[in-house]
């Protein structure tokens, strides 16, 4: 009889959590943007945390998302019916006077989030703080064929070449230029606090929380349309789509090629869907003797079903691959066709060489493109039914990269970003001689990519980076399997947003309205 | 006693430093650094290299260690980075997230453990027994991971009650917490429930009950204090573990705490963000340690073993 009271005991305890419990969520309920009728926020929920807002030092896509709202480049890429061109942003205007010397006019009348007026000097110091070596940022790399940088009064700046580059404009792209005196008062605060001239200022960053972002009334061009943007950081893909479909966020990316349809489905939601600048690939290690053979490389091509990739894994929500490069950038050669599958030709070619069984490395990483980890495996199964010995490790991004770095497999996979809209930026790691990861040479495309590296006229250049797109396309030092999917999730109710080739999600000109 | 405290604290300084070297190398022998993971897909493997040049990278493993030590004393624990920061600054930040959580979880999984496991040894192979039995392995065997998901799917997307994810308001921390609890919940039941049966089985509860004490006064009095002592011991262990940072758990709510952090600056090889995250958690783990040591000796003054 005694021991009966502990029932009523354990109750009340229960009881008094719930009641916390339920007195903590009628309170919280307000805060909550999806459910409540404000339009004046837009939510983002974005993949990764940007680990610094100082755009001279981003490197990775939900940074560039977000620094895309605060900062603005000399120029930038305009994208228009599926084509990509460079437009000046910052810069009035551009020309190149001569083969090493570019002149850049500054646009007048643009101020920083701070009040401190653009000149000149704003960009030349952005670019030199970007070359100073103990600053240690991969943007390095976009800058690193200037030779010097000079001014002319407020709003005009030169910019000279080591050699003639035609990618400089490109590069440019990449380079966001921020404010001098702020970067020296703040310090590191700067990383969390920076100071741009985009139509959005920074609120608030709190480290693997949200990026809030409210609209600079001072832009100098088309004001931004929503009054505040908030990027939420959520890592795991699942609870980005979860908390789409409950309305904490409006804005989801992302979504995983599985998921595609569960969204189109949901009656609140649709699916943005496009193909990228990013081209998914397996490069060959020529370090194994099988694949350094063309026969073997040809067999391989043969083996992989491309269109089956696309249609299977990725719920047809892109294109299958035909060149290393994609689609709407400079020079794309469309006259390729997707390389034909046929195993029965892949087995016969395999026993024309005398391939041996040998065993061929494949590396793939997990959780870093849509449905990687699914397309390596399938990748590897077609391999195997072509008679491949194929070992496959498949690991987590992190622990993959240097993996792949020091060349541990024969064959590997990976999506590189044409984000600079010229190709030789990407093809140098993998198709010219000298710095081709997978040990391709071939004097004739080196000789091609030196020229074209030289030429200014876009017309000719094009005619070069097709040449160099037949020859890959014959020699296959790497496999491109297709055009990364860029797969948005968004709420009814959104308007004015547009999923970008470039992978960006840029909000500026959208809005929610319940 | 003052001896005892001073020894244990040399101890503590050794461990510490030891925490240290182990990090400092595991991390350098895993695969990849920092600068490829900066520079990861458009870098060529010259332009990695230089990376690392510039940081510093290449010098030999024990200058870097020494260069570490040194700044250390100095009570300077790097920047870190990814983040351009103090490392130490950005640990504290995520600090009272964590905490947070923490708290609310072991509150739950106390407030509920406790009780259940004291039910289940006074009913000793009843029904209930068995019960709260099941529940407790279940408790223990679920992954977070799962047990996350399915209470975002049902709780927050499906009875939409609570937000799905993310830190701010009280509502945010129910699930995070809860899921956290489980685990935490079914071990303090299970030692519970082992705990209490140790206590009922002494001649002083036979006493008690003889001398006609009812038998609440007896359970609350005599079982409960004493059944208590290697529970609290665990919780206090628990908590110093949890504080390190949950890390799955962080991970799948957005929960913006240290093990988030943990788990970002591993993807990054930020080694000055996870040497410093290793010697907070060496650091909190030894403190609660060194507590509990003390207090054992001021419960029980046999306990002091030097002599």
């Amino acid at each position: 009889m005694k021991k009966k009271l502990f029932i009523p005991f354990i109750f009340s305890l229960l009881l008094a959590v719930l009641l916390v419990a339920c007195g903590d969520e009628s309170n919280s309920n307000d805060s909550n943007g999806g459910e409540t009728a404000a339009t004046d926020t837009l939510i983002v929920g974005t993949g990764a945390d940007p680990t610094s807002l100082d755009p001279r030092k981003t490197w990775s896509g939900p940074g560039y998302s977000i620094n895309s709202h605060i900062f603005e480049p000399l120029v930038f890429r305009k994208i228009e019916d599926g084509k990509v061109s460079i437009e000046g942003i910052l810069a009035e205007s551009f020309e190149n006077v001569d083969d090493l010397t570019w002149k850049f006019t500054i646009r007048e009348g643009v101020t920083f989030h701070n009040g401190e007026p653009l000149t000149a000097e704003s960009v030349k110091f952005t670019f030199e703080s970007i070359l100073d070596p103990s600053f240690n940022t991969p943007m390095t790399i976009w800058l690193s064929e200037i030779d010097e940088i000079t001014t002319e009064g407020d709003y005009v700046l030169y910019i000279k070449t080591k050699t003639p580059t035609r990618g400089l404009l490109s590069s440019l792209t990449q380079v966001p230029i921020v404010e001098p005196n702020a970067v020296k008062d703040l310090g590191d605060r700067f990383n969390v606090e920076p100071v741009g001239t985009g139509p959005y200022q920074v609120v608030e960053y709190v480290a693997n929380n949200n990026v809030k972002l409210t609209r600079f009334d001072d832009y100098w061009g088309e004001k931004g349309v929503t009054e505040n943007i908030e990027f939420r950081i959520m890592p795991e893909n699942a609870v980005r789509l979860a908390a789409l479909q409950r309305g904490d966020i409006h804005i989801a990316e992302n979504i995983s090629a599985d998921k595609v349809n569960t969204v189109s489905d949901d009656p609140n939601l649709e699916m943005h869907i496009t193909e990228t600048l990013r081209v998914n690939m397996f490069v060959a290690n020529y370090a194994n003797e099988w694949m350094a053979k063309q026969e073997f490389r040809d067999a391989i091509s043969l083996a992989i079903d491309r269109q089956a990739l696309v249609d299977n894994i990725l719920g047809g929500n892109t294109i299958a691959g035909s060149s290393v490069s994609p689609p709407g950038t400079i020079g794309f050669e469309d006259s390729l066709s997707i390389p034909e599958a046929d195993v029965e030709k892949a087995k016969a070619l395999l026993d024309e060489i005398g391939y041996d069984g040998s065993v061929i490395k494949m590396g793939g990483p997990v959780g870093r493109y849509a449905m990687d980890q699914q397309i390596v495996e399938a990748t590897a199964g077609m391999l195997e039914a072509a008679g491949i010995n194929v070992e496959l490790e498949t690991l987590e991004f992190s622990s993959y990269v240097p993996k792949m770095d020091e060349l541990a497999y024969d064959i590997y996979y990976i999506g590189v970003a044409d984000l600079t809209i010229d190709p030789l930026t990407h093809w140098k790691g993998y198709y010219y001689s000298d710095t081709a990861e997978g040990g391709y040479s071939n004097s004739e495309v080196d000789a091609l990519m030196d020229e074209a590296i030289k030429t200014m006229d876009d017309e000719e250049a094009i005619e070069l980076f097709k040449q160099i797109q037949k020859i890959l396309y014959e020699e296959k030092p790497t496999f491109p399997l297709y055009y990364e999917p860029h797969m948005v999730g968004v709420r009814k109710g959104v308007q004015g947003f547009a999923p970008r080739l470039d992978e960006y999600i840029i909000v500026r000109d959208a809005f929610y309205k319940k | 006693m003052g001896r005892f405290i001073v020894r244990r604290v040399l101890q503590a300084f050794i461990v510490l430093i030891g925490a240290s070297a182990i990090a400092f190398v595991l991390l350098r022998i895993i695969p990849g650094d920092p600068a490829s993971m900066m520079l990861s897909e458009n870098a060529t493997e010259a332009e990695i290299e230089q990376m690392r040049e510039e940081m510093g990278l290449n010098e030999p493993i024990i200058l870097q260690y020494l260069e570490y030590i040194k700044q250390m004393l100095t009570f300077d624990f790097g920047d870190s980075i990814s983040r351009g920061l103090p490392s130490m600054e950005l640990i504290l930040s995520h600090l009272p997230a964590t905490m947070y959580l923490v708290f609310w979880a072991m509150i739950i999984a106390i407030v509920i453990g406790i009780p259940l496991g004291l039910i289940a040894a006074s009913r000793k192979n009843t029904f209930i027994d068995s019960v709260v039995s099941v529940l407790a392995l279940l408790g223990q065997s679920v992954p977070s991971y799962w047990l996350g998901m399915m209470l975002i799917l049902f709780i927050a997307v499906q009875l939409n009650l609570l937000p799905t994810s993310g830190y701010g308001t009280g509502a945010h921390v129910i699930l995070p917490a809860f899921t956290l609890a489980v685990y935490q919940l079914a071990l303090i039941a299970r030692l519970m429930r082992s705990s209490t049966l140790d206590v009922l089985s002494n001649d002083y509860i036979r006493t008690a009950h003889a001398k006609g004490l009812p038998g609440r006064i007896v359970m609350f009095k005599h079982v409960l204090k004493n059944s208590l002592i290697p529970t609290i011991t665990m919780i206090g262990l628990q908590t110093g573990q949890l504080l390190g940072g949950a890390i799955i758990t962080e991970f799948i709510f957005s929960w913006p705490g240290l093990g988030f952090l943990t788990v970002q600056s591993i993807q990054f090889r930020d080694y000055p963000m996870i040497q410093s995250l290793i010697i907070i958690a060496a650091i909190v783990f030894v403190l609660i340690n060194l507590i509990i040591d003390i207090l054992y000796v001021i419960i029980d003054r046999r306990i002091v073993v030097d002599s």
